[in-house]
């Protein structure tokens, strides 16, 4: 074990150095001039010289790399160019948890809606439910995630009607649809009936609650976890991003634990199980599952990844202040090459990083390989 | 990973002799009222509630659109048999009718891109000059969405053809002869798809200046180390097959072993890959245009560029149409190319579709 890990941080090295170094060249072509955005008018051609040579730009892309990189080594990320006295590590502090939570919810509320759905349609294969929600996730797997996002704008923010009655109407099917269930099974004896009348009721009750309270989002002004409004402000403000992020994830991971799940439920011992009269909620949940999730964890560690990285769009949209505004805006707009560096430098490491450890996590899910190994 | 999208009965469907006549007709019939209540709802959204309430525009266009798509599979099932995927064939067609609206584009039509200030913000009305209504300052909102069409169709194929290219031939080396080849292969792989896509794209952009063959390179940067891994990982398994210790053991060189042996087995799955690819290239590149890093808008309206103008609060709430034109086209042109993608994989991969 500790031997696998070792020679994934060894892999590390090359690819961090590798990404690191383009991006220096990358933005050594760029064309923005950091020293022109300090000095802005009134600085003469003496001024811009003494800052270069402050700065150390005067140096070619190589040497300043080294100098960069020997920094790093040692935990100094340096300061911004363009706001001297800005340390870079404090604004990779400020941003890297607006991403983090962006992503991270995203990914759960990805998780918490995908596995459930992915495991009853495989359960379900064949039948209206089924085609009905593979249908649905091949569509939104379609969706671009800067229109996802404007049309959730649309639609929660200006014409808020839409889901609101869109989630009143879809519950209160439901709790027909399980009224209906009670009669077609009438036969089961009282107690199913008695527990599918009270679903009935707590779903209507719930949807028409919630249809009654729906709380406002807002299209912008991100409020901080640590911030005095709260950490319910905190989510309400951030739960637009998220699901934006999470809308082709649930679509994605739905289809992949479908697929992987029907294999899995051909086997012999799931049939033990149904013979034995296991229900099949726990069969999903306990037998089923665990072997099922191989490739949804590869995935959902690759998404993680490039969400963390990817959420520029979801930034631009909500105008949240984040990692992608971070390194665009103050980095590649004006040549300010150690945001760049650090920002893309802690992304990449975050994405190596959780795919080795998705890599070892495989033992832990399948103890054949732990043999193996 | 497979994809069945035929429910499971479907195979016991296949008839050979009608047991039950009354039943092509039937579903004809329903397919063609389906198609035609829903051809007919959409219509009324256009025309009739353009300026009602969102909520019932929303629904009564997705309702029609959802009684169009499947009246139309129910008639393609009852016109060709239940083996027809009708997905596919209707995704098959999209891109068809998008091409020839491309090509009647580069034949000159749809050129007219002049604005009109006095009729700006117009909404799609089909009676009105302008059917799919105008932008912010007046400009046809279909002119710019059928070159857009061209945009992005040049862009998606031209780089996933160069990531094709050069990704098969990098791959095939890559996982013929191992070692050191493979190696340097991983890393630069790697560090490529470590790398921030958005961030890397919009960097060369901001380098070389947004045209349509800059957008064009960058974004097969993108699809050279996809292709190529799926290159290497397909030829890793023929690499080890016996039809190619055979051609070795008959004296075959390492060119031909490659080229004509391994090559075209490799050929058709990854083809297939490519088609999605496209997709996803061109959601990447209107991704740019939406951030306004993209290809230049004033000369070149694409998709992307037409969307981001609904980052304006104002456009987005009162002429959400500015963004949904070319929105629905953009949804519309990559769920084809997914699903066509997808029909090809099951059909040249056996790999992954025996499973």
């Amino acid at each position: 074990m500790l031997r696998a890990i070792g020679l994934k941080l060894v892999r590390l090295v090359p690819v961090l150095i590798i990404v690191s170094l383009a991006t220096s060249l990358l933005i050594e072509l760029v064309p923005g001039d950091p020293i022109l955005a300090i000095i802005g008018m009134e600085g003469d051609a003496g001024d811009y010289e003494r800052i270069e040579r402050e700065l150390g730009l005067d140096q070619n892309v190589f040497s300043r790399y080294v100098d960069w990189l020997a920094n790093i080594v040692q935990g100094d990320f340096g300061e911004q160019i363009t706001r001297p006295g800005v340390k870079v590590a404090d604004r990779l502090r400020q941003t890297f948890p607006v991403t983090m939570q962006i992503a991270l919810m995203g990914m759960v509320l990805a998780l918490l809606i995908s596995v459930p759905a992915g495991a009853w349609a495989a359960y379900r294969a064949g039948t209206r439910f089924d085609r009905l929600s593979s249908g649905t996730a091949f569509g939104i797997i379609s969706i671009p995630s800067f229109l996802a996002g404007l049309l959730l704008v649309f639609m929660f923010v200006f014409h808020s009607a839409i889901p609101r009655y869109g989630v009143l109407g879809l519950g209160l099917l439901w709790s027909l649809w399980l009224l209906g269930s009670t009669w077609r099974g009438r036969r089961d004896g009282a107690e199913r009936a008695l527990i599918r009348v009270a679903a009935a009721v707590v779903v209507a009750g719930l949807t028409v609650w919630l249809a009654n309270k729906w709380p406002s989002f807002p299209r912008q002004g991100f409020v901080r976890w640590t911030s005095d409004d709260g950490r319910l402000e905190n989510l309400r403000s951030a739960f637009l991003p998220a699901i934006t992020v999470a809308l082709t994830e649930i679509a994605v991971f739905m289809r992949l634990l479908r697929g992987d799940m029907q294999a899995t439920l051909q086997e012999d011992y799931i049939l033990s199980a149904r013979a034995k009269g296991m229900p099949p909620v726990r069969i999903l949940a306990r037998d089923a599952l665990r072997p099922s999730s191989f490739s949804l964890i590869t995935l959902a560690g690759v998404a993680f990844g490039r969400l963390i990285g990817g959420t520029v769009i979801v930034e631009a949209i909500f105008r949240l202040p984040g990692m992608g505004d971070l390194i665009v805006n103050d980095g590649v707009n004006t040549g300010d090459f150690p945001v760049v560096q650090s920002g893309v430098l802690i992304l990449a490491t975050f994405y190596v990083v959780l795919n080795g450890a998705i890599d070892i996590s495989y033992s832990y899910l399948d103890p054949r390989l732990r043999r193996a190994r | 990973m497979v994809e069945v999208s035929a429910p499971p009965d479907a195979p016991e469907r296949v008839e050979i002799a009608d047991p039950e006549p009354g039943r092509r007709s039937r579903s004809l019939v329903e397919g063609a009222t389906r198609s035609g209540v829903g051809a007919a709802l959409l219509l009324v959204q256009l025309k009739v509630l353009y300026d009602s309430t969102a909520w019932l525009q929303v629904a009564a266009s997705l309702i029609g659109f959802y009684l169009v798509v499947t009246g139309l599979s129910l008639l393609i099932r009852a016109m060709f048999g239940t083996r027809v995927e009708p997905a596919t064939w209707l995704s098959v067609a999209w891109l068809g009718v998008l091409l020839v609206f491309v090509f009647l584009q580069l034949a000159g039509l749809f050129d007219n891109l002049t604005a009109d200030f006095a009729n700006r913000e117009q909404p799609p009305q089909f009676s009105a000059h302008e059917p799919l209504g105008t932008d912010r300052v007046g400009k046809s909102v279909m002119n710019q969405a059928i070159q857009g069409a061209r945009v992005s169709l040049v862009v998606g194929i031209g780089s996933v053809g160069i990531g094709l290219a050069v990704g098969t031939i990098v791959g095939l080396v890559a996982g013929y002869y191992r070692g050191p080849a493979e190696g340097t292969f991983n890393i630069l792989t790697d560090s490529i798809l470590a790398f921030p896509a958005l961030i890397l794209l919009f960097t060369i952009v901001a380098i070389f200046g947004g045209s349509v063959l800059v957008v064009t390179l960058a974004l097969s940067m993108l699809s050279i180390p996809t292709m190529g891994r799926l290159a290497r990982a397909n030829t890793l398994t023929f690499a080890a097959r016996e039809f190619v210790t055979a051609a070795r053991a008959m004296g075959a060189s390492n060119g031909r072993i490659l080229f004509r042996e391994i090559l075209p087995n490799v050929a058709l799955p990854l083809a297939s890959y490519a088609v999605i690819i496209v997709a996803v290239v061109i959601v990447a590149e209107a991704s740019l245009s939406f951030l306004g890093v993209g290809i230049d808008p004033i000369s070149t309206p694409t998709w992307g560029n037409m969307i981001s103008e609904g980052r304006q609060q104002s456009v987005l709430k009162d002429a959400p149409h500015i963004v949904f034109v070319p929105g629905v086209l953009m949804f519309l042109t990559v769920l084809s190319l997914n699903r066509v993608g997808e029909s090809l994989r099951v059909l040249w991969d056996p790999r992954e579709s025996k499973l």
